[in-house]
C-alpha cells in the first residue's frame, strides 16, 4: 500500500559512518529483503525508515512524502524488533489490542480483530498469558501478530523468525507470504539467513560494511553475483572461490586452476576474451559441480575429503591438487580417500576480477 | 538469624503489654510474659491528643514527602538515563551531596534556607526537609529501575502509534513501577523515622512528628512500657505501608519483554 524509498542515506555514529550512500526504492506491496553480516547497518536502516533514528543525510520517502522528520507514531511503519520487545506488563492479547486502542478503534472490532490474529499465529488461547509464561518462539509471534493486526503500510520486519525451531521457521515463513500475499503490505525484511531471503522476497538487497552491494531478484543475484561478496554471502554451502587464470591457446580460450586446464565454450569466448592473460578468481557453485565420467566438458580427478551426508543429498569436500572444492551430489556410495572425476559446469561458472572482486561480465555490461 | 532479628521486636512488643509490676521487677528477674499483660499504654497512647496529634502529622509528612519525592526524582532520573548528557556523574554527586555531611551539621544552613520561606513550624518544612534527603536516592534508585527497562519497549509503543508521553505512561511507568515502589518504601521510613530536621524544623511550634515527641517523653520520664509501646505503633504503618507497596514488588518485572 505503499512506496518506500531511501535516497543517498547516510547513519554516522560520531565519526563512524555505518550506513553508506544508501539508495533504493522498495514498491507498492513489494516484499524485499535486506541480507547481510552481522553489524553492517541492517536494523540501523530499519529504524531509520520507522523513525526511531535519525538519518545524518539524505531523505527516505514514503508515497512520494519526505519522512526525515515525522514521528514515527505518525508513520503508519509497523515495525517487529529483533528482541520483540513486549510489554510484560500486559497479557498477550492487550499487547495486540495496543495498537488498535491508540488508533481508537471500537471494542467490537479490537476483540474480533485479537481473535483472528491469535488464530493466524496459532496463539489460540494463549490471549490472557504474560510474555514471561511464553516460549521463544510464541513471543515472536505475538510480536508479528501486534504488528501485523495494524494492517499498515509498511512492514519492517528485523529478523522474525530468528529464534525459531527449524520447523517452526519453516512454517511461519511460507505464513508469513501468505499474509504478504493476503494483506498486500510493502514488507522490508531482514535477515542475515540467505535462504530466508531467497525463498520470500521479491527483491533482494545484499550489504556489507554499510554498503548496498547488489539489489535484485533472488535468482538474478544467486547467478549473477556481483562481485565476490555477494556471491559467497548467498548460497549453502558457499560458492568455491578459486584463484585462476585465463590463457588463450589459439582459438580456444582456457581457466587453468592449478594444474588442470578447463575449456571455455565458445559462446563465452567474446566475453572473457579481453581477460586472457590475466590472473583472476575463478567461482564455482556446489551444485554446479558434478560426480562421473559423463557430461558437458572433461572430467579431472580429485580425491574425497570429507562427506557430510544430508538425507537425500551429500556435501561432499574434496580436495584437487591441495585446493578445496566443495560440492553437492546426490550419489549415496561416495566414501572418504577414493579418487573421483568431477565436471565443472562452466556455463554456471563466474568469473571475477583478482583485485576488486568484481563480477567480469556484470562490469562490462 | 530469625531469633536475631525477633528477640528485639518481641521484647518492645513484651514491654508494650507490660504492667507496672513486671517492668519494676523487671531490673532482676526479667520475666519472659508480663505477669498481668494489659493494653493500658495502648488505650492511654491512643486517647492522648498529643500522641495522634503526632502520628498524624507523621503521617502526613512522610506520604507528603513520598509524593513529592517520586514527583521531582523520577522524571529526573528518567531524563538522566534517557537523554544521556555529559556530566551526569557530577550532577548525581552533587544531588547526594547533602549526605555527605552527619545530618546535625547540615540541619543549621537548611533551618537558614527554609525560616524565611516559611517553611518552618509545618508539615510542608519537615516534608521538604526529607525531600532534600531522599530525592538523590530517589533518583538513583529510579535510575536504576529505568535503566533495566529496554529502550525497545518505548520504540515499539511509538511505532505502534503512541507518542513519546503515551509511550511512557502506558508502557515504561507500568513497567517501572514495582521498582519506584521500593523507592517509595525508602522515603516513607526516611520521612517516618527521622528526627533531626523535624526537631528543628518543628522546634518553636506546637507540632511533632512521633520520633520528636519519643524524644520530648524520653527526656522526662523514660517509662519503659510506654516507650515500648510508642515504638510499637510506630512500626504499624511502616509495616503497613511496605505491604501494600509491596504488592507492586512483583520479581521479574520485565521478564518476558525481550529475548
Ligand atoms: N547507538 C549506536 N551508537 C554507535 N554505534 C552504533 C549504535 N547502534 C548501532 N551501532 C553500530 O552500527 C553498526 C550497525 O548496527 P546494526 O544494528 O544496524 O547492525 P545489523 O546489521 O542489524 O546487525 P545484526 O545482524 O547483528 O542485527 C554496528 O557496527 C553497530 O556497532
Ligand atoms: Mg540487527
Amino acid at each position: 500500500m505503499a512506496e518506500v524509498r531511501f535516497s543517498h542515506v547516510i547513519k554516522k555514529y560520531g565519526k563512524n559512518e555505518v550506513v553508506k550512500d544508501f539508495s533504493l526504492t522498495i514498491f507498492n506491496e513489494e516484499f524485499v529483503t535486506l541480507v547481510g553480516p552481522s553489524g553492517c547497518g541492517k536494523s540501523t536502516i530499519l529504524r531509520m525508515l520507522a523513525g526511531l533514528e535519525e538519518i545524518t543525510e539524505g531523505d527516505i520517502y514514503i508515497d512520494g512524502i519526505k519522512t526525515n522528520d515525522i514521528p514515527p507514531q505518525k508513520r503508519d511503519v509497523a515495525m517487529v524488533f529483533q528482541s520483540y520487545a513486549l510489554f510484560p506488563h500486559m497479557t498477550v492479547a492487550e499487547n495486540i489490542a495496543f495498537g488498535l486502542k491508540l488508533r481508537r478503534k471500537p471494542q467490537r472490532e479490537i476483540v474480533s480483530r485479537i481473535e483472528e490474529s491469535l488464530a493466524l499465529f496459532s496463539l489460540r488461547g494463549l490471549g490472557e498469558r504474560r510474555p514471561r509464561d511464553l516460549s521463544g518462539g510464541q513471543r515472536q509471534r505475538v510480536a508479528l501478530a501486534r504488528a501485523l493486526v495494524l494492517s499498515p503500510k509498511v512492514l519492517l520486519l528485523d529478523e522474525p523468525l530468528s529464534n525459531l525451531d527449524a520447523k517452526l521457521r519453516l512454517r511461519m515463513r511460507s505464513e508469513l507470504k501468505r499474509i504478504h500475499r493476503e494483506l498486500r503490505s510493502t514488507i522490508f525484511y531482514v535477515t542475515h539467513d540467505q535462504v530466508e531471503a531467497m525463498s520470500l522476497s521479491d527483491r533482494v538487497a545484499v550489504m556489507n560494511e554499510g554498503r548496498l552491494e547488489q539489489l535484485g531478484a533472488p535468482l538474478e543475484i544467486y547467478n549473477s553475483p556481483k562481485n565476490t561478496f555477494v556471491a559467497s554471502f548467498l548460497g549453502s554451502p558457499p560458492i568455491n572461490l578459486l584463484q585462476a587464470r585465463i590463457q588463450k591457446e589459439g582459438e580456444t580460450l582456457y581457466v587453468n586452476i592449478g594444474p588442470c586446464k578447463l575449456a571455455l565454450s565458445r559462446q563465452f569466448r567474446e566475453s572473457y576474451l579481453h581477460c586472457a592473460g590475466r590472473d583472476i578468481i575463478f567461482g564455482i557453485r556446489p551444485e554446479h559441480i558434478s560426480i562421473g565420467e559423463s557430461g558437458k566438458g572433461k572430467p579431472i580427478l580429485a580425491t574425497v575429503d570429507v562427506v557430510e551426508p544430508l538425507g537425500d543429498r551429500s556435501i561432499i569436500t574434496v580436495a584437487l591438487h591441495k585446493i578445496e572444492l566443495a560440492l553437492i551430489t546426490d550419489a549415496q556410495t561416495i566414501s572418504p580417500l577414493r579418487t573421483i572425476p568431477i565436471i565443472f559446469d562452466m556455463e554456471k561458472a563466474q568469473f571475477f576480477d583478482r583485485e576488486s572482486g568484481e563480477n567480469i561480465i556484470c562490469k562490462n555490461r | 538469624m530469625i531469633f536475631i532479628v525477633m528477640a528485639p521486636i518481641f521484647i518492645m512488643f513484651k514491654y508494650s503489654l507490660s504492667d507496672r509490676a513486671s517492668v519494676v521487677t523487671g531490673g532482676a528477674v526479667i520475666p519472659l510474659w508480663p505477669y498481668e499483660p494489659t493494653l493500658e499504654q495502648y488505650r492511654g497512647l491512643l486517647s492522648a491528643d498529643r500522641f495522634i496529634g503526632a502520628a498524624i502529622t507523621s503521617l502526613k509528612t512522610a506520604l507528603l514527602a513520598v509524593i513529592i519525592s517520586l514527583i521531582l526524582g523520577v522524571p529526573a532520573a528518567y531524563a538522566l538515563v534517557r537523554y544521556r548528557f555529559p556530566g551526569i556523574l557530577v550532577l548525581t554527586t552533587f544531588l547526594i551531596s547533602i549526605r555527605f555531611f552527619p545530618d546535625i551539621v547540615s540541619v543549621v544552613p537548611v533551618v537558614e534556607v527554609f525560616t524565611p520561606a516559611g517553611l518552618v513550624g509545618n508539615v510542608a518544612g519537615v516534608a521538604a526537609a526529607h525531600c532534600l534527603l531522599s530525592v538523590p536516592y530517589v533518583i538513583f534508585i529510579a535510575m536504576g529501575v529505568f535503566e533495566s527497562i529496554p529502550g525497545d519497549l518505548e520504540e515499539q509503543a511509538q511505532v505502534l502509534g503512541a507518542g513519546k508521553i503515551t509511550a511512557f505512561f502506558t508502557v515504561t511507568l507500568p513497567v517501572a513501577l514495582p521498582g519506584l515502589a521500593a523507592a517509595a518504601i525508602y522515603v516513607f521510613l526516611l520521612s517516618w523515622d527521622e528526627f533531626i530536621f523535624a526537631y528543628f524544623l518543628m522546634a518553636f511550634s506546637d507540632l511533632s512528628t512521633l520520633p520528636v515527641l519519643l524524644r520530648k517523653i524520653l527526656s522526662w520520664t523514660p517509662q519503659h512500657n510506654l516507650l515500648a509501646a510508642i515504638s510499637v505503633l510506630l512500626s504499624i504503618p511502616v509495616v503497613l505501608f511496605t505491604f501494600i507497596v509491596q504488592k507492586y514488588m512483583r520479581a521479574g518485572a520485565t521478564a518476558g519483554a525481550v529475548k
